[in-house]
């Protein structure tokens, strides 16, 4: 049996995104290697938003890195929709945002979100861009330069751009990481509207607890370097998830269980 | 960013300008005082004397004439110097294979002075031909530099977005590298520009005859005092205005590009 075939075979027939026993190493030296991924497992079921807890350092940014085909793996598989990354990468199906903004600094708003059309080297579709601009609550800075705009809007531009496509699957770095707590929220709260008007699967990685639990139907909790799965926990409070989850006792006893598992394990001197 | 990006934080354009000619009307007013005082004695001609002299018709059809020489073949120069330039900075960037050769080579074209080069390159390419070398030489190195590290200024971020979007090499290239280099490229251009008159004339003294180069190396022999002063404020005026032009380009694709 080929190896795509065995996998899919261990799989739930539903998964999306199965990943087994994926190791990544980084080559430091000409003899020395870090191992950031050792043996790491991930499913998806289509539809599904998971998010990668895990402190700093642990790897879940280069296993999302491996997932949009950034990054070569050193052992394990890979499949999505039966496949390797680079497939859905290359058809033009993955949308992406990462802690950084990555906005072409030269161009207005409206003119970076038609790069995804100019990438995917298809018409540009306005009345999406407009759809979207929409959403994301930025109607009125289409005209804007992104050196114009607070960090909270310009990683809401970021998240419309990947968007734009129709992607079936939204990849998502820490996309709020770099904002002060206040935004962080209240974006959270955007992209769960969001991503509730446009059900894409989803793969959040991220190091606030509050967060993934916002967010996520399954949180999967990583170890530090290298980064192994820790446990996998389903995430079953209804949506839309507003303030009164945040504030349920359930709410917070989720958070605190989940940030001791990630203090007892992070040993790691980072 | 690199160094050879304009600081733009530190003056305001108007501010700059104003700065520069009073500098500029300062240091002629100097000159014009030293050699009127006649202490350096006949052999400094203050700035009157050699402007009053350039509108003899003779000297001024000599100046015309290098003028006329010189300027295309600095033209051919600074064209030839962008288009080698622009290149190696594109192989170095689309074959990193080959980014520590091209760099050595191209450092190493720098580092041999021209003044040994220049001789070298006469029973290469023949006395007509040096001139447009040295003066590519010139523009070459500088345009490489600057072009080269504008590639590498693209955000590594936004490379990630295309590579994942599904973006080809040439998408990558075309929305991301290309407008990201732009204005350190025009900054070379700056730079480069006074490269290719000044490489152009120094090429023409190794044999040429006629040329803007060749009217300074011929009247300082000769010891012609005004005719060797009016064709170094003719080229050093070239200069500067190929400076200042390039200069505001510069400013105004920084300004758009960044």
């Amino acid at each position: 049996m080929d190896p795509i075939a065995a996998n899919a075979a261990l799989q739930t027939p539903t998964a999306m995104i199965a990943a087994t026993n994926v190791v990544v190493d980084y080559q430091v030296k000409r003899q020395q290697s870090v191992r950031a991924l050792d043996g790491f497992d991930f499913h998806a079921a289509p539809g599904e938003f998971v998010a990668i807890l895990g402190p700093s350092g642990c790897g879940k940014s280069t296993f999302l890195r491996a997932l949009a085909g950034l990054e070569r793996i050193t052992s394990g598989s890979i499949v999505i929709e039966e496949a390797e990354p680079s497939v859905m990468v290359k058809s033009h199906r993955v949308g992406v945002a990462f802690q950084d903004h990555a906005l072409l600094p030269w161009s207005s708003v409206r003119e970076n979100l038609r790069l995804p059309f100019k990438v995917a080297r298809t018409p540009v579709d306005e009345t999406r861009i407009d759809e979207l601009l929409a959403l994301v609550g930025l109607s009125g800075f289409a005209d804007a330069r992104p050196s114009q705009l607070s960090g909270g809007m310009r990683q809401r531009v970021s998240i419309a751009r990947a968007l734009m496509l129709h992607p079936e699957l939204l990849l998502l770095d820490e996309p709020f990481g770099a904002l002060d707590a206040v935004t962080r929220r209240h974006l959270n709260n955007e992209l769960q509207r969001i991503w509730m008007a446009e059900a894409v699967t989803t793969v959040l990685v991220t190091h606030s607890v509050e967060e993934a639990v916002m967010l996520a139907d399954r949180i999967v909790v990583m170890t530090g370097r290298p980064g192994r799965v820790l446990f996998d926990r389903v995430v079953d409070f209804p949506r839309p998830r507003g303030e009164d989850i945040a504030r349920s006792l359930e709410f917070h006893s989720l958070v605190d269980e989940l940030t001791a598992a990630l203090d007892e394990r992070d040993r790691d001197p980072a | 960013m690199s160094r050879y990006l304009i600081d733009q934080s530190a003056t305001r354009p108007s501010t700059r300008i104003a700065i520069g000619i009073v500098g500029a009307v300062v240091a002629i007013a100097a000159w014009e005082a030293i050699a009127a005082s006649g202490s350096l004695g006949s052999r400094l001609p203050s700035p009157s004397a050699i402007i009053i002299g350039m509108s003899d018709p003779i000297l001024g059809g000599i100046i015309s004439r290098a003028l006329a020489a010189t300027l295309p073949q600095a033209g051919i120069a600074l064209v030839l110097g962008i288009v080698l330039g622009v290149g190696a900075a594109l192989i170095q960037l689309l074959v990193p294979r080959l980014e520590r050769s091209v760099h050595r080579i191209a450092s190493l074209l720098d580092a041999v002075p021209a003044v040994i080069l220049s001789p070298i390159l006469v029973t290469v390419f023949g006395v007509a031909q040096v001139p447009v070398v040295v003066g590519t030489l010139g523009v070459f190195f500088t345009i490489f530099v600057t072009t080269s590290n504008g590639f590498f200024t693209a955000p590594k971020t936004s490379a990630d977005y295309i590579s994942t979007t599904g973006g080809s090499r040439w998408t990558l290239f075309r929305y991301l590298q290309a407008p990201a280099a732009l204005p350190a490229f025009v900054d070379g251009l700056r730079l480069a520009a006074p490269n290719a008159l000044l490489g152009t004339m120094f090429g023409e003294w190794f044999g040429s005859s006629v040329g803007l180069g060749v009217l300074i190396q011929v009247s300082w022999q000769r010891f012609q005092v005004d005719l060797l002063w009016s064709a170094a404020l003719v080229a050093t005026a070239i200069a500067i205005l190929l400076l200042i032009g390039f200069g505001a380009l510069s400013r105004a694709t920084f300004r758009r590009f960044s």
